[in-house]
């Protein structure tokens, strides 16, 4: 695991899963799974569709009770803990988040507060600060009055980012937050979970599929494979020739990004290997 | 203890500074136009005071409420226009609650009590127990709400497939309550004559029979449960519009929220339903409206209940003095009115392709 110095946040894994396995009704799509997610870092999850790593995501927010196995928040059993004390620990982005018609991004975010407030403080001026902040910090500050549903795709993400920000949870967990995005605004908000992760010190976990995107913003890799973790370490690690053959059926190379230095895939689809050929003799008579 | 009032962003910021942090946030048009809806509805009640075979003055009822009036003009106003108008008014806050809380747990504006089956449940229910066993309140109660809850249980449970939500829970909810019509016909049809006249009575959906003696528990248990509801529902619902995953994720669990708003709006309904029998269309309505003038959005439990409150009293007020000298049940009101309005949303939902 690459671990740069003097970075905040760091400190004892707040989120672990331990001997997991997860099924849907009678199909197991994941056993025996062990995973730490390092404190204060960008973790991304990779691996072709129907690996599992949706449902890890969601094992680890609590949102899927695993068959077996236990995953610990701070070193509790995250199923034997109230639902609330989760919610100001660990904000969610899932998949499919669909805002209620003519809601405004202001009345989205505010109900990111839901788990700090109680049956009779329902609006204090820490829930003021914190919907300020997350609306600044995502930039959507300015659009704060309009209608989520008539904004583009990208404000509307990040429209759910400042919800979940609005939690003040010291982890954040998204699952594939890029996609339907145009190449700009998946940058754009991977930029902002990067920065959410190295100013705020937030421990940050997502699901991509741009293997690219990977290398370039995570600090901590975990690739998934049939319901398994097939390997896991910083993108120099991971990012192989060989494992993405074994992962993804694809040829690979391998450069270094000019930009950052840090490794770049160039993908192919991987030619169907070739028929051994055995040189024909010529029979004389 | 001091307190703090501040605008923002159309709404009012409320905050004491006690000991025990109070704090709140109101839509401020919301909380306009509940007051205007409870002024309209004041009014309308009021008028149901004045009118009938003997009309007084404004001077002679309000003298009468006091309670120092002529025997005669109290006998008229406080006895016999009193309970009914009031029952008017929180039958109709009821109604209105029950709809926006189905409304909202099956994303679907036709998901009211009216149309999926659950206020026919429950009048079968109460037919059911007024033709072989009785008429107080409380058995016609227990004989309402069982139906309903059986007929809730039937509905999610053939919907399953297809999620709470959408058309399947609508469709199956349908189904159910022609054949629960055909029930409460057959029941009507095998009892006692004269029970069964009542019975017959009761489905229509009357606030004419009316006494405190026989609405003054609905009432109390009524306001009860909406008042309930209202401060445990109405943020877990707004959540839960944000779909399972964001409500569960935020610390509410989706599964408790829908069950527990499944019963409340069951028990609000049967309520009603073994008070006055079945009056459809209040439900239906009431939510649509009241979020409209409220120009807000979700589950909005407060217009709803005043819209309801407003809907119920003026359609009893038309229902005893539209046609001189008639007086209607006040579900055949609602009904005549409603078909107009439910063929008018079912247009609309489908020109939408919501269906």
């Amino acid at each position: 695991m690459n671990t740069p110095e003097g970075r905040p946040g760091d400190g004892p894994t707040p989120l672990r899963a331990h001997d997991l396995t997860m099924a849907h009704d009678q199909h197991v799509v994941g056993e025996h799974l062990d995973l730490e997610i390092p404190a204060g870092r960008f973790t991304v999850v990779l691996g072709p569709n129907a690996c599992g790593k949706s449902t890890l995501l969601r094992s680890l927010s609590r949102l899927h009770e695993p068959r077996a196995g236990t995953v610990y928040l701070d070193g509790r059993d995250i199923h034997r803990m109230r639902a609330k004390d989760v919610a100001t620990r660990l904000g969610v982005l899932p998949q499919s988040a669909v805002a209620p018609a003519g809601i405004s991004v202001f009345d989205l975010v505010r109900r990111g507060r839901y788990p700090h407030q109680s049956f009779l403080s329902r609006w204090g001026p820490e829930d003021e600060r914190s919907v300020r902040r997350a609306l600044e910090r995502t930039g959507m500050a300015e659009l704060a009055d309009r209608p989520v549903d008539a904004l583009s795709g990208g404000q509307r993400q990040r429209a759910w980012v400042a919800m979940a920000l609005a939690q003040e949870s010291p982890i954040l967990l998204l699952d594939e937050p890029t996609t339907f995005l145009d190449v700009a605004h998946q940058i754009s908000l991977l930029e902002l979970l990067s920065e959410l992760n190295r100013t705020g010190g937030r421990t940050v976990v997502a699901v991509l599929h741009d293997i690219n995107h990977a290398a370039q913003y995570a600090d901590h890799l975990v690739m998934m494979s049939g319901g398994r973790i097939v390997a896991e370490g910083s993108p120099a690690e991971v990012l192989t020739s060989e494992l993405l053959a074994a992962v993804f059926d694809i040829d690979a190379t391998i450069i270094e990004d000019p930009v950052n230095g840090g490794p770049h895939v160039i993908t192919r689809h991987r030619a169907p290997a070739p028929v051994p050929t055995t040189p024909t003799k010529k029979v004389m008579p | 203890m001091t307190g703090l009032i501040t605008p923002e962003r159309g709404s009012l910021v409320l905050r004491s500074s006690g000991r025990v942090p109070v704090s709140g946030r109101f839509h401020v048009r919301t909380v306009l136009v509940c007051a205007a809806l409870l002024l309209a509805t004041a009014a309308v009640t009021f008028a149901a005071l004045l009118l009938g075979a003997v009309v007084h003055t404004p001077a002679e009822v309000v003298r009468a409420l006091a309670g120092d009036a002529p025997p005669s003009v109290e006998l008229f106003v406080v006895q016999w226009r009193l309970p009914r108008a009031l029952a008017a008014v929180v039958f109709g806050a009821l109604l209105g609650v029950a709809g926006a809380l189905f409304q909202s747990i099956t994303r679907n504006p036709l998901g009211s009590p009216d149309i999926i089956g659950f206020t026919a449940g429950s009048s079968a229910g109460g037919v059911a127990v007024l033709a072989f066993v009785g008429s107080s309140y409380l058995l016609v109660a227990a004989g309402a709400l069982t139906g309903g809850l059986v007929v809730a249980a039937i509905v999610l449970l053939l919907s399953r497939g297809g999620g709470v939500a959408g058309f399947r829970l609508v469709i199956v909810g349908i189904g159910l309550s022609a054949m629960l019509t055909s029930l409460e016909t057959w029941v009507v049809l095998t009892a006692d004559i004269e029970q069964a006249q009542i019975a017959a009575l009761w489905g229509a959906g009357s606030l004419n029979a009316v006494s405190f003696g026989y609405t003054g528990p609905a009432m109390v248990i009524g306001l009860v449960a909406l008042i309930v509801t209202g401060v445990l529902l109405d943020r877990r619902l707004t959540l839960l519009e944000l779909g399972e995953d964001v409500s569960a994720s935020l610390g509410s669990d989706p599964g408790r929220t829908r069950l527990a708003a499944v019963l409340a709006g069951v028990v609000l309904v049967a309520v009603v339903t073994a008070a006055a029998g079945p009056i459809s269309f209040v439900a239906l309505a009431a939510p649509h409206v009241g979020r409209r003038l409220a120009g807000a959005t979700g589950v909005c439990l407060a217009p709803a209940a005043c819209t309801g409150a407003l809907m119920l009293a003026s359609a009893d007020l038309a229902a005893q003095h539209a046609i001189p000298g008639h007086s209607f049940p006040v579900g055949v009101a609602t009904v005549a009115v409603g078909g107009l309005y439910l063929v008018t949303l079912l247009i609309r939902e489908n020109r939408k392709g919501a269906l």
